[in-house]
């Protein structure tokens, strides 16, 4: 498994290819937590991001064949990811039209989980929503750079590759939502 | 004063990446050594991207892993369940079919079961079978008696015919 480490996404997939299962479970390593990151910002839900990411891996799992080497392993991973993402958001937003409790009114019961009680970490938790809203009142075409740069730390070519468009676009629509978020995170980014 | 925005359009049209700004060329250093307000605008945005990088990051649960090898196995076993069936064995599968078939056939046929007793193809036993054999029986055995008559008949008129010949000569 130490072997595994010092290898590139593109060269475990290769080895997986030829069936070593070690090499799939180092991606899965390697990927879970960042995909539950990034997923999360779609589901808003901890446990249904969970379930995408699983079905993610199964996918890439069972398609393993089907990766080429055109396309970088993140690229692949992330855009089977937000697919499935974006079906389940499709699917659940077909059945809400039919639902009698309205999407505000679900979270109404919820106990917010207070583990952390520390002051620092009670800052940390207001910080975390404030950026998290404000991500959210940016335009679709910032909010996912922004998710994929700031919050996932893909490089740019990575993410010019995810959402097929020119880095200089990537760079561009990147620096534009940070200017965005400068006015709404003005009060932390001063501290 | 009018504020430089040097910078800030280069940020704007995708030409700079803030996160690298010191490490361009350096004409930029200079003037941002120089300018208060472009400094000012590298120095914000920076800050927004390091702000943005201290959130909080979530990890997956302790079950994840487990949950994940679970769902993995059931896969795995229908993708078993699903895989075809090779094609020698595919061809074994049907050869073995006919095979039986074709000695059952052999088995049938060689006891004669299959064969009436004129040897013209199968029959059923069955009542109405047996009455129409009895008849048919029966019906042989009036023809056979018409003809053994008319074989007498003939003969007894030929020794008529040889007796009138006789008496005429």
């Amino acid at each position: 498994m130490t072997e595994h480490k010092l290898l590139t996404d593109e060269e475990l997939m290769f080895r997986f290819q030829e069936g070593d299962e070690a090499s799939y479970n180092e991606l899965v390593k390697r990927y879970k937590d960042k995909l539950l990151n990034h997923i999360f910002y779609y589901m808003k839900e901890r446990e249904s991001a969970e379930d995408i990411v699983q079905d993610a891996f199964i996918r890439v799992y069972l398609n393993k064949d089907k990766y080429k080497e055109i396309a970088k392993v993140s690229t692949w991973i992330y855009t089977i990811a937000i697919n499935l993402a974006k079906t389940a958001l499709a699917k659940a937003s077909k059945m809400n039209k039919f639902s009698i409790t309205g999407k505000d009114g679900e979270n109404d019961f919820e106990i917010k989980d207070k583990k952390t009680s520390t002051d620092k970490s009670v800052i940390k938790n207001e910080l975390n929503d404030v950026i998290m809203s404000s991500i959210d009142k940016l335009e679709d075409k910032f909010r996912e750079i922004v998710r994929l740069r700031d919050i996932d730390e893909m490089s740019y070519e990575e993410i010019a590759a995810l959402l097929n468009i020119p880095t200089g676009t990537v760079k561009s629509r990147l620096n534009r939502a940070r200017l965005n978020l400068r006015d709404n995170l003005h009060e932390y980014v001063k501290k | 004063m009018e504020k430089c925005n040097k910078i800030e359009q280069m940020v704007i049209d995708g030409t700079m990446e803030i996160d690298l700004v010191s490490e361009n060329d350096p004409e930029i250093e200079k003037h941002l050594s120089e300018c208060v307000s472009c400094r000012e605008f590298v120095s914000d945005l920076k800050k927004v991207s390091r702000t943005l990088r201290s959130a909080e990051k979530l990890s997956v649960s302790e079950q994840f892993d487990h949950e994940l090898k679970m769902k993995l196995d059931a896969v795995k076993e229908e993708k078993i369940q699903k895989t075809p069936v090779p094609l020698f064995n595919k061809f074994m599968y049907y050869a073995s079919g006919v095979a039986a078939i074709v000695i059952a056939f052999i088995y049938v046929t060689s006891t004669g079961i299959l064969e009436n007793s004129n040897g013209q193809g199968p029959s059923v036993i069955s009542p109405v079978t047996i009455a129409s054999v009895d008849q048919a029986d029966a019906k042989e055995k009036n023809i056979t008696d018409s003809l053994e008559s008319l074989k007498n008949n003939v003969a007894d008129d030929e020794d008529m015919r040889l007796n009138v010949v006789a008496e005429e000569q």
